[in-house]
């Protein structure tokens, strides 16, 4: 393993911070972007275009705000918080009376990029609402605990906790009417 | 409750597959680093530029450019009068100019990090 794979994200958030350092930018977004994208093809219902262009933005403000990044929570929390707040101001922008939901499924998902999910899970994200969705895929895709997914979306515990609830409950139900 | 874990099973075992897949960076990285903007490069720059101006004119008021040349000059009056070849004074002379050179950095950087 080189030195550069070593160096913690802290570090290299600290770099660009302080000194503009484009170099460590760099390796912060080939570290993380598996991540972001995952996030954002989940929550755009497989559509890769569209998830890679909300991941660009998320990266260009996390380096337009990178001052702001106090350590306080690890970078891929803080990361993430700002690709979640990035999805809202996409569905707010495009579609500011519909739910999400309504506002993705209308777009027709592109042919499904590596690392995307199964179709039918896809439609059964669909069946959430936003946050319901964010939450589900924050905990069962990326592994988060709840009061890390408290700290990405901004939400309290207890209501992460009964969106991940209402969220599995409504999936479970699409999946066993579709022979689950 | 037995309910909540067999759909935490299933669905667990739905999303497995996408948890565990690192996607490939197909470009993805190149293309943001290219869209970056190139304010912070800008505000850098001008910000240093600010400093430098600040600690010149920080020399210049305190005198201390004075004290700076005086003490150049007689460094150059001393070599001048030593029975030194050309090049040797020469060389003892750019040797001074790159110090008043870096005086004036050091000056310049001890303001920034003040400011």
């Amino acid at each position: 393993m080189s030195i550069t794979n070593e160096l913690s994200d802290s570090y290299l958030a600290m770099r660009v911070a302080s000194m503009g350092d484009r170099r460590a930018f760099d390796m912060l977004v080939r570290r993380h972007q598996s991540r972001v994208r995952r996030f954002f093809l989940a929550q755009t219902l497989g559509n890769g275009p569209l998830s890679d262009d909300l991941a660009q933005d998320t990266f260009i403000r996390a380096w337009t705000g990178v001052s702001r990044f106090k350590g306080l929570s690890s970078f891929a929390t803080w990361l993430m918080a700002i690709a979640y707040r990035v999805l809202l101001d996409h569905a707010k922008s495009h579609h500011p009376t519909l739910d999400m939901t309504e506002a993705m499924a209308a777009k027709t998902p592109a042919p499904e990029p590596a690392g995307a999910l199964r179709h039918d899970l896809y439609k059964a994200l669909a069946t959430l609402r936003h946050d319901e969705r964010a939450c589900i895929c924050l905990q069962l895709i990326d592994g988060l605990p709840i009061d890390k997914i408290a700290a990405v979306t901004g939400l309290p515990s207890g209501t992460v906790k009964s969106h991940l609830k209402r969220g599995k409950d409504k999936m479970a139900e699409y999946l066993k009417e579709n022979g689950y | 409750m037995d309910t909540d874990n067999k759909t935490d099973q299933l669905l667990n075992q739905l999303f497995a597959e996408a948890s565990q897949t690192e996607l490939p960076d197909n470009g993805f990285s190149r293309r943001v680093m290219r869209s970056l903007p190139q304010r912070e490069r800008r505000l850098t720059r001008l910000w240093t530029a600010c400093c430098i101006l600040m600690a010149v004119a920080v020399v210049i008021a305190s005198q201390l450019w004075v004290a700076l040349f005086d003490l150049s000059m007689r460094m150059a009056n001393t070599i001048l009068a030593m029975q030194m070849p050309t090049t040797s004074q020469l060389k003892s002379l750019a040797c001074i100019a790159v110090a008043v050179v870096l005086a004036l950095c050091a000056v310049a950087d001890a303001a920034r990090q003040k400011i």
